[in-house]
């Protein structure tokens, strides 16, 4: 028995539709689901898909005709079905159809038109609760978890970068320092970097990034975020976003040694090595991976920022996968970061300035930057470690990807 | 008993060796404890797997039966001599007969205390094996433990390794309502520490096997084993299960379960009997009611298929849930 293809009611008010344009030529295999035609409604033109699979017997509404919902206007079966009395009989010219026509009915239910999305935010219980206590806009996240749920991760991301509107804190001005701090954050330092050379074969491969475009980039997208009343996005934003995406594709440098084998980590937490008169801190911007550049550059101004007012707080400056460090400021162009335990990797990023550089034949004066990679060679070999920086140059070099999300 | 010593003062036994060591020190420290069965004593020399083995020899005939192939008798009779003041232990070889049994066990049993306004108690347990993996067939390989859980009246117990086998067995002997104590025939030669000394699992008392901090698994019989094969496998690429067994079905602690879920917000529940109808959903109920705003996905249940189980060895491992199932779906869930 042949399925009959109906004019679908596409609209509450919608009484009739133009067939626009058939996708398919009769005698051509059809799948259900498959778009089949263009229909004109009143307010737009629609893709319908097939009701059924089979053989397009016959097109009784040609291109260009307007019928009423719910009239026949194509037949959809098997190929023997092609010598029956009624496809044969059947006119150009639409007829009507009895007001239940099944045929209209299956293609109804199997959503034959592309209705509009029903605009419900899917949402994991557990992500809710959190968003509500941080209150979280969940129409502003993308989801991450499967069928495009969000989920924890999304909404701890979207808290850990700023985009929620917690209350605003009262303004605490820089309290005084105790004596001692200083001190203290040096022994501090002094323990882990050594802990560091000592207990990790660590080694420095370094890199030259070609930075023109990301410096385009920063102009015209700071300027955007900047009429947005956000900030420009700094080379050490770039690079953590640009760090965050490759360390993506490359998971190994992702991991650390522990219990005498590699363990990947399953999340992308990038510190930022912020440098203070009392000496270093790395507060970390979770979930790096996942956040958008502008998210990242707000989280890396407000973490520093905080950080010179010692109000960070300690799981802040923890929980790290990954660190980047930039000394260009100072007019470094290459150095060997010592590893922040028990982290498998660290990229320091050194001046931006503008040198001769072999373009073909001709030499031409490009803005470049060197990229340092301290990597831990109990966790990664040489050639991965590579990749991996090779990896972070090509993003810095087409930083359009770090706009993808 | 073939026990070595550990360093902690336990030893390795099977098992069924833990079993039989629960049996003969209960029967030992009560007089009214005796075991019956088809083939427990002289004729079958200790039940086909060896839990009753040497008991008739130390006991003697009268509190070691064997008794005639007739399930319907053996728990008939198991119940009477628990409201007469006995404990007996009564062993069914395979649990799938013990649907022979069901009207002694779902109409009396588990309904006595309840009806005689709790003049009478029937202190019994109805011991079998269940469960799949040797080719036994769909007659002889199904855990039918939701039959029971089912019933109000009975408790449940599925241990999964040799300690939680003897401190169960123990504590169901010494309940003084009707257990289902249901073994897993392919646990009997699986070798587990033991504590030396009295030892008692209480009913009611699930134990995290694995601690772990991004997937809940809460397993039964084998599927626990399965479980923590999943769970090393995953820990090289981060994905750390939280493994739980609950023990005792019915009662079953929600308790530590919701805790679980509450920290991990990821649920999978895997058992060999048939998805449909199974504990796992039951389960899954009750932590969602319990726990749903703890959820980040929906749970899972990776469970027997819902057929009869077969006989050919390859399709016998389709139709059970595996490691590499549970691999995918923990994966799957941390997408």
């Amino acid at each position: 028995m042949a399925t009959e293809v109906v004019l679908p009611k596409l609209g509450l008010t919608q009484d009739e539709g133009t067939i626009v344009r058939w996708l398919k030529s009769e005698g051509s295999r059809v799948e259900a689901g498959e778009p089949l035609f263009e229909v004109l409604t009143d307010k737009a033109t629609i893709e319908v898909e097939a009701p059924a699979s089979g053989l397009l017997l016959r097109i009784l509404a040609p291109e260009g005709t307007t019928a009423p919902v719910a009239t026949p206007i194509a037949l959809i079966g098997d190929p023997g079905e092609r010598a029956a009395p009624g496809a044969r009989s059947g006119t150009a010219a639409p007829r009507p159809a009895p007001p239940s026509a099944p045929a209209f009915e299956s293609s109804a239910a199997s959503g034959g038109a592309r209705t509009p999305h029903d605009g419900r935010v899917r949402v994991s219980p557990r992500a809710r609760v959190l968003a509500a206590a941080h209150g979280v806009d969940l129409h502003a996240l993308r989801g991450s978890g499967p069928d495009g749920r969000i989920i924890e991760r999304d909404v701890q991301c979207a808290v850990d970068s700023g985009v929620s509107a917690p209350p605003a804190a009262p303004a605490v001005p820089r309290p005084a320092i105790p004596a001692g701090v200083s001190a203290r954050v040096r022994s501090v330092i002094a323990r882990r970097m050594t802990e560091s050379l000592r207990g990790a074969a660590q080694l420095t491969l370094t890199t030259e990034a070609e930075m023109a475009e990301a410096a385009r980039l920063r102009d015209e997208v700071g300027a955007e975020l900047e009429r947005r009343g956000g900030t420009r996005p700094t080379y050490t934003d770039l690079l953590v976003r640009a760090s965050a995406i490759a360390l993506r594709d490359h998971p190994r440098l992702n991991a650390r040694w522990a219990d005498g084998g590699v363990r990947l980590l399953p999340d992308i937490h990038v510190g930022v090595a912020v440098a203070l008169d009392e000496g270093l801190v790395v507060p970390v911007i979770r979930h790096a991976d996942r956040a958008a550049l502008a998210q990242i550059s707000a989280a890396v101004r407000d973490l520093s920022d905080r950080a010179r007012t010692f109000r960070l707080a300690p799981e802040e400056m923890d929980g790290g996968t990954f660190t980047v460090t930039n000394l260009g400021m100072y007019d470094v162009d290459a150095f060997t970061p010592i590893l922040n335990p028990p982290e498998a990797a660290i990229l320091g990023a050194g001046r931006v300035h503008r040198r001769p550089v072999a373009v073909g034949d001709r030499a031409e004066v490009r803005p470049v930057m060197v990229l340092s990679l301290t990597f831990d060679h109990r966790v990664v070999d040489g050639a991965p470690a590579a990749q991996f920086l090779q990896r972070v140059k090509h993003v810095l070099e087409h930083p359009y990807l770090l706009l993808l999300p | 008993m073939s026990a070595v010593e550990t360093h902690s003062g336990a030893r390795v036994l099977t098992y069924a060796e833990a079993l039989n060591e629960a049996l003969r020190e209960e029967m030992r420290r009560d007089a009214r404890v005796f075991v019956m069965g088809e083939d427990v004593a002289v004729w079958g020399g200790g039940g086909v797997f060896g839990v009753t083995r040497g008991l008739v020899e130390e006991f003697g005939a009268e509190r070691v039966r064997d008794t005639p192939i007739s399930e319907e008798a053996i728990a008939g009779l198991a119940v009477g001599a628990a409201v007469a003041g006995a404990r007996p232990v009564a062993e069914f070889m395979y649990a799938d007969f013990m649907t022979l049994a069901m009207e002694p066990i779902v109409n009396q049993a588990a309904k006595i205390r309840y009806m005689f306004g709790g003049k009478a108690r029937v202190p019994v347990v109805f011991r079998a094996q269940e469960g799949a993996g040797r080719g036994n067939a769909a007659q002889h390989s199904q855990s039918l433990e939701a039959w029971f859980c089912h019933i109000p009246g009975l408790k449940v117990a599925t241990p999964s390794t040799p300690a939680d086998a003897k401190g169960l067995l123990i504590s169901a002997i010494r309940d003084d309502n009707p257990v289902v104590f249901l073994e897993h025939k392919m646990l009997y030669n699986t070798k587990g520490p033991v504590p030396a000394g009295e030892h008692i699992v209480p009913l009611g008392v699930a134990e995290r096997k694995r601690e772990g901090r991004h997937v809940t698994v809460v397993g039964i019989h084998t599927m626990v084993h399965k479980a923590l094969q999943a769970a090393e496998q995953l820990a090289a690429e981060g994905i750390e299960l939280e493994v739980i067994d609950p023990r005792t079905l019915m009662p079953f602690d929600l308790e530590t379960v919701v805790a679980s879920v509450r920290k991990t917000g990821r649920l999978i529940v895997t058992h060999e009997a048939y998805e449909r109808g199974g504990v796992g959903g039951e389960i899954v109920a009750q932590v969602v009611a319990q726990a749903f705003d703890a959820l980040d996905a929906p749970p899972v249940r990776l469970c027997g298929a819902n057929v009869p189980v077969p006989y050919s060895g390859s399709l016998e491992a389709a139709a059970l849930p595996q490691v590499d199932n549970l691999v995918a779906a923990a994966r799957a869930l941390m997408a």
